[in-house]
């Protein structure tokens, strides 16, 4: 039995009841999850060949695929259709039962209860006769058995005590998706807690749908880093297999003040989410021409245009090629913007970007986040006391990972900068940002050494004391060194921010 | 100090869920917005479902119960305060018994009513206190020799539950729960899966008291008889005129 074939046949037809979804043409897969009746890989519905085989025994075959295919597609248009959408339900039964891996079983039952309730009711699904041969477990039964009763068809499973109370919840309506999963979860999860502790618990009844496409996944994360660092480290610790399938995790390794996986991912997110407007640049002529396409040649017309290679050899006319020649158009040299250095100070007297949200960290971010979009590079010198070795030197680099790894890292201890590191980096008039409390002990070598400087500098400190006050005394005198200081460090992102506005449009 | 990451779900609204709060940015439909929730024009003939049937069944019973407890409010508050004195408590309790022997309902609508209490935005409930009161006469009127109620999940918790709980009636809450809980137990058997705040089984005289979790202050105050047992950890006992106080296997108020 061809399985692509059946596939063929039915997809539109499916398509057309779900109104055409923008949706690939579904897959047959041998592999891959026994447990699973489909999956979904970068939007493509894979079906499981063996349930296939199964449900062929006991049914049409094309209304198994249809079914299998309602469902599938129901995950990409009904619930949770986004990655921020599956977010916001884990988030909502997070704080109820605290244990990740039981929240996103019972919101992967809760949706494909959504899906397929949608599906018999709105695009005539055969649903209900791939339910009928479900193979049997707790969760399962008890879910069939609210399906029998939501649906008013005989499942061929015992009705259940728990049903009463599943079925009084508005599925279909997600203006109380919310509320209708706090309650869902408080009958169900402890049927799901008792499955895994069996070692049975597989979450949903149709397998694991890992629908999103990492635009999707990002996106999700941005705005899911607006609830907090703590929100999002518990979602990352979570979510870690389907990040790592999706290679989203940053997997930078391991060592002496290296952040988690989770704090990376979160202050990557969150300054994406502060995002300045990218100008592109517009095509300009370059004054050349260059060959660009064949017309025939006539008499009159330049023999030196003839292609020789295009013309059997001859010069004739209406046989031989010429070349016509158009002027060249390039994104031209750049627009002046300028490499970019942070310099961001780990000693113990800034925040532990691990342990509690750094604003310092997100500013820094958000600067490097601003030149890496302009296609410029990023270095980063992030110090504690550096004479010692406490320090993270990253050369120029558009990678936006390493960046925001050496941005992350924190060493506590003193604060000492060695200014010979910096020198190599310094080349070539690149923008500088410092990211510091001031409390530096070789702040006057460093503040001669960036006076010397041509470089534009923007210097920002958390906190007020003698030595920044010093700082920017000496600071008023050059013009290239600007100064900010910050009452609340929840303002730095948008001072540098600001600032690196100002000097895209001052170019 | 490190903050507790559980509060920052809090800050999700189910609201954020309702696709009809998304806008349109720049012409494109937001993050936030299902595109396909725009196919409402959608003319083909829906399939009637006995789910409708029943969600319409609860949304009627829910309003009738609101119904019942907004009445109990006019009666017992107007426009005043309601305080928890003896009095007002069994005034309160006389009027929610007579109000529940007036309308149809089923122990399985009452677990459903609490969800939607708690949840609501209606101003019905922006007075709580009569609730547990209102809650317990429905328990004391049940015929089902076993009840349970799950109110885990919400962040209020329900006080005066268990009022009067008689005999021959077991009632489970899970979920934590706040003052006065099990007062004036008149024999039941009440089983709290939580925390209670405090004056738990004030002035009960019979019956008994299971606390998994942590106990306040006035625990067992006036009590006559029965007994409460306490697993977690308590706040202090209150003036006791008979029965037993636990702390988990150890007997801290009565005679053995």
């Amino acid at each position: 039995m061809n399985f692509n074939d059946i596939i063929q046949r039915v997809w539109p037809s499916v398509r057309k009841r779900h109104l055409f979804p923008e949706l690939p043409t579904p897959e047959v897969i041998e592999t891959g999850d026994e447990t699973a009746s489909i999956q979904m890989t970068d939007k493509v519905i894979q079906l499981n060949a063996n349930r296939l085989t199964a449900l062929a025994q006991v049914m049409d075959i094309e209304d198994a695929t249809t079914a299998l295919l309602d469902h599938g597609v129901g995950h990409h248009t009904v619930c949770p259709w986004d990655f921020e959408t599956h977010l916001k339900l884990y988030a909502a039964l997070k704080p109820v039962l605290l244990d990740g891996a039981l929240v996103k079983q019972v919101v992967e039952y809760f949706s494909d209860i959504v899906v397929d309730t949608h599906a018999v009711r709105e695009r005539e699904s055969k649903l209900p006769e791939v339910y009928r041969h479900a193979e049997s477990s707790e969760v399962t039964d008890v879910i069939r058995a609210l399906y029998q009763r939501l649906w008013g068809e005989n499942l061929g499973v015992e009705d259940r005590g728990e049903v009463d109370r599943l079925a009084r919840i508005p599925y279909l309506d997600a203006s109380q998706w919310g509320d209708s999963l706090r309650s869902f979860a408080q009958v169900i999860a402890p049927l799901i807690e008792k499955e895994m502790g069996d070692g049975n618990g597989q979450g949903g009844m149709m397998g694991d749908v890992q629908q999103y496409s990492a635009g999707e996944l990002a996106e999700g994360m941005a705005q899911f880093a607006e609830q907090g660092f703590y929100a999002f480290r518990e979602m990352v610790r979570d979510f870690a297999d389907e990040l790592q399938d999706a290679n989203m995790m940053p997997d930078m390794g391991r060592g002496k003040g290296t952040p988690s996986d989770a704090d990376l991912l979160f202050y990557m997110a969150r300054a994406s989410a502060f995002r300045l407007p990218v100008q592109t640049m517009p095509l300009e002529k370059v004054g050349g021409l260059h060959p660009h396409s064949h017309s025939p040649w006539e008499i009159g017309k330049p023999v030196q245009h003839i292609d020789v290679w295009t013309s059997f050899g001859r010069v004739m006319p209406g046989i031989s090629q010429m070349w016509n020649w158009r002027d060249g158009e390039t994104h031209g040299d750049g627009d002046g913007i300028p490499d970019c250095v942070v310099i961001v100070d780990s000693s113990g007297s800034m925040v532990d970007p691990g342990r509690e949200i750094s604003h310092a960290v997100l500013g820094a971010g958000c600067a490097a986040d601003a030149y890496l979009r302009r296609g410029k590079r990023v270095a980063v010198y992030n110090f504690s006391d550096a004479q010692a070795g406490g320090k993270e030197v990253l050369d120029f680099s558009r990678d936006r990972k390493r960046v925001f790894f050496a941005l992350c890292r924190y060493f506590g201890g003193g604060t000492a900068l060695h200014l010979p590191d910096l020198e190599p980096l310094l080349k070539n008039h690149v923008d500088i940002f410092l990211i510091t409390d001031m409390q530096i002990t070789n702040l006057d070598s460093l503040m001669q050494f960036l006076i010397q400087k041509e470089n534009r500098v923007t210097a920002v400190h958390v906190a007020q004391n003698r030595d920044a006050q010093r700082f920017r005394q000496r600071a008023a005198a050059a013009d290239h060194i600007c100064v900010y200081a910050v009452e609340r460090t929840e303002d730095i992102p948008d001072i540098v921010l600001s600032e690196v506005k100002t000097r895209f449009q001052a170019i | 100090m490190q903050k507790n990451p559980f509060r920052e779900f809090d800050q999700i609204a189910p609201s954020d869920l309702n696709p009809e709060s998304a806008v349109r940015v720049n012409g494109l439909l937001s993050p936030k917005r299902n595109p396909f929730t725009e196919f409402v024009e959608d003319t083909r003939k829906k399939r009637t479902l006995p789910m409708d049937e029943i969600l319409a069944s609860h949304t009627a019973t829910m309003d009738r119960l609101t119904t019942a407890y907004r009445a109990l409010i006019d009666e017992c508050i107007g426009e005043g305060l309601w305080q928890a004195d003896r009095k007002t408590i069994e005034s309160t309790y006389a009027v929610a018994s007579q109000v529940v022997g007036q309308i149809d309902w089923e122990m399985t609508d009452i677990e459903a009513f609490c969800a939607h209490a708690l949840q609501s935005n209606d101003a019905a409930f922006f007075v709580m206190e009569p609730l547990g009161l209102f809650l317990s006469a429905f328990c004391n009127a049940s015929s089902q020799p076993d009840i349970h109620l799950d109110l885990t999940g919400h962040d209020l918790r329900l006080s005066l539950m268990g009022y009067r709980l008689r005999k021959d009636i077991t009632l489970t809450i899970a979920g934590d729960l706040g003052d006065l809980t099990g007062i004036s137990l008149l024999g039941g058997y009440l089983k709290v899966e939580g925390n209670v705040r405090h004056y738990l089984g004030a002035g009960m005289v019979g019956g008994r008291i299971e606390v998994s979790g942590d106990a306040g202050k006035y625990i067992g105050e006036q009590m006559h008889a029965g007994e409460i047992h306490i697993n977690g950890r308590l706040g202090g006992v209150g003036n006791a005129e008979g029965g037993a106080i636990y702390h988990r296997d150890q007997m801290i108020r009565g005679k053995k």
